[in-house]
């Protein structure tokens, strides 16, 4: 069976994505204060290599990683509700992008699955 | 954790330790600047031992086969022997060929361009003296100047730039590295996309370079220079910009005050944003320097703006965190 990631088109689709997810989030003000001192280079390479592991594509993905790279930020307040925020933007980012409801549901699937490893816990 | 050596000397990083911090906390002096994986000027070689990719990146590709590296990036995944490079080896030695004062704090210097140090106008090289090493951005053509030119704001406690304004002579030696940098002119298809550029203080020197080189290849989509600065003290090469735009009629160059008394013009910000609302945001390559937080913020910006990532390019001048 195709991943979702061979089914909108694998790498490719994934930079479209992240243009249109990186935007919903930078726009929202519940979460971009997050941003505020990122670089947007190096932002963007991570949620590409992010939206490349929910979406089922080859990833080198570590809960290690995810832990330490969003411990300062769980320090600045991160908490489940901006993991829902992150997740809701990922599934209208899909929309836009003409993807299936029950396959945008695998993803948020996926995407919850990390959310102990983003929050430290 | 892994253990590291250094000049024959073995000790044992700490969990999350950069190669740079390891070798500081030992008590060893090692060259550094921005500390973030941009300056290059913590170059390393290991000697044994495979560095991180991560501490790789943005290295030519002759320099990562000889297992070269940045101190600051690399947190070891396994036991490496490292070592400075020589300057024999990464470097090379030229000679100043001019100063001069373009503001009350910067110094233009121009230096002899080798044939064999290629590199583009925008790019960034690094100045060696001692263990001191500081980038400074290309602002010119090399190739077709015969030398390289470097715009130095001087620093209050900035060694390096109190160095080169006030010491260094026409005719002395200088050490030379790199170059490094992405933010340069290309055009692949066609020349005739539009180009927004957008700096403060010597933020100017690299868009200077790449309006050069945009100009120098013939590009014809409409290039739009903007120079920003509190006053008109920071503002150089007004003078030379508004001939070069009297020359090309693609060219316009502006300047935005934040001392201005017309909120439409003192708010770099508000101008680029102005001016990109009239160009095509789907083709349009937008260029950022200047200092990190203004960079960050524009870069922002204009991404919500609607350019894509891909079509911004930028290079946030990181001074010295420590010991400048």
């Amino acid at each position: 069976m195709k991943t979702l990631f061979e089914k909108i088109g694998g790498a490719d689709a994934v930079n479209t994505a992240v243009e249109i997810f990186y935007r919903k989030m930078l726009a929202d003000e519940r979460v971009n204060y997050f941003f505020d001192n990122t670089d947007m280079d190096k932002q963007i390479a991570k949620q590409k290599s992010f939206l490349t592991m929910v979406f089922g594509g080859p990833n080198n993905y570590t809960g290690k990683d995810m832990r330490e790279g969003h411990k300062h930020l769980v320090a600045r307040g991160l908490n489940d509700e901006h993991v829902d925020i992150v997740i809701e933007h990922l599934g209208g980012t899909l929309k836009e992008l003409g993807v299936a409801d029950d396959e945008i549901n695998q993803v948020a699937e996926l995407a919850n699955s990390v959310r102990d490893d983003v929050l430290n816990r | 954790m892994p253990s590291l050596t250094y000049k024959g000397r073995t000790f044992t990083l700490q969990d999350q330790q950069s190669t740079l911090e390891g070798l500081e906390n030992q008590g060893e002096v090692i060259p550094n600047s921005c500390r973030s994986g941009l300056c290059q000027s913590c170059l390393m070689q290991a000697v044994s031992g495979t560095p991180t990719s991560e501490s790789q990146q943005g290295l030519e590709e002759t320099l990562i086969s000889q297992n070269y590296f940045l101190a600051c990036k690399c947190i070891p995944m396994e036991d490496l022997d490292v070592t400075l490079p020589t300057d024999s080896a990464v470097s090379i030695q030229t000679t100043v060929l001019g100063k001069e004062l373009l503001a009350e704090d910067v110094l233009c210097l121009r230096i002899l361009h080798q044939e064999t140090f290629s590199c583009s106008a925008g790019q960034y090289i690094n100045v060696v003296k001692d263990d001191l090493i500081r980038s400074y951005s290309v602002a010119n053509l090399p190739e077709v100047d015969g030398y390289l030119e470097l715009h130095i704001k001087r620093l209050p406690e900035g060694r390096m730039s109190n160095w080169l304004h006030d010491s260094i002579a026409v005719n002395d030696h200088v050490t030379i590295r790199g170059p490094a940098g992405h933010c340069f002119y290309s055009a692949v298809e066609d020349r005739n996309f539009p180009i927004l550029l957008a700096g403060t203080g010597t933020g100017l020197a690299p868009l200077e370079g790449i309006v050069s080189d945009a100009l120098d290849k013939g590009h014809d989509g409409v290039i739009t220079l903007i120079h920003g600065a509190l006053n008109k003290s920071g503002i150089y090469h007004e003078d030379k910009l508004n001939e070069l735009a009297g020359t090309h009629h693609q060219f316009t160059y502006k300047q935005s005050l934040m001392d201005s008394a017309d909120p439409a013009n003192s708010d770099l910000n508000a101008v680029v944003r102005a001016e990109l609302e009239n160009l095509d945001l789907s083709r349009v390559k937008v260029y950022l320097c200047g200092a990190p937080a203004l960079v960050n913020k524009l870069k922002t910006q204009v991404f919500l703006q609607g350019i894509p990532s891909y079509n911004i390019f930028s290079d946030p001048f990181i001074t010295a965190t420590t010991g400048t």
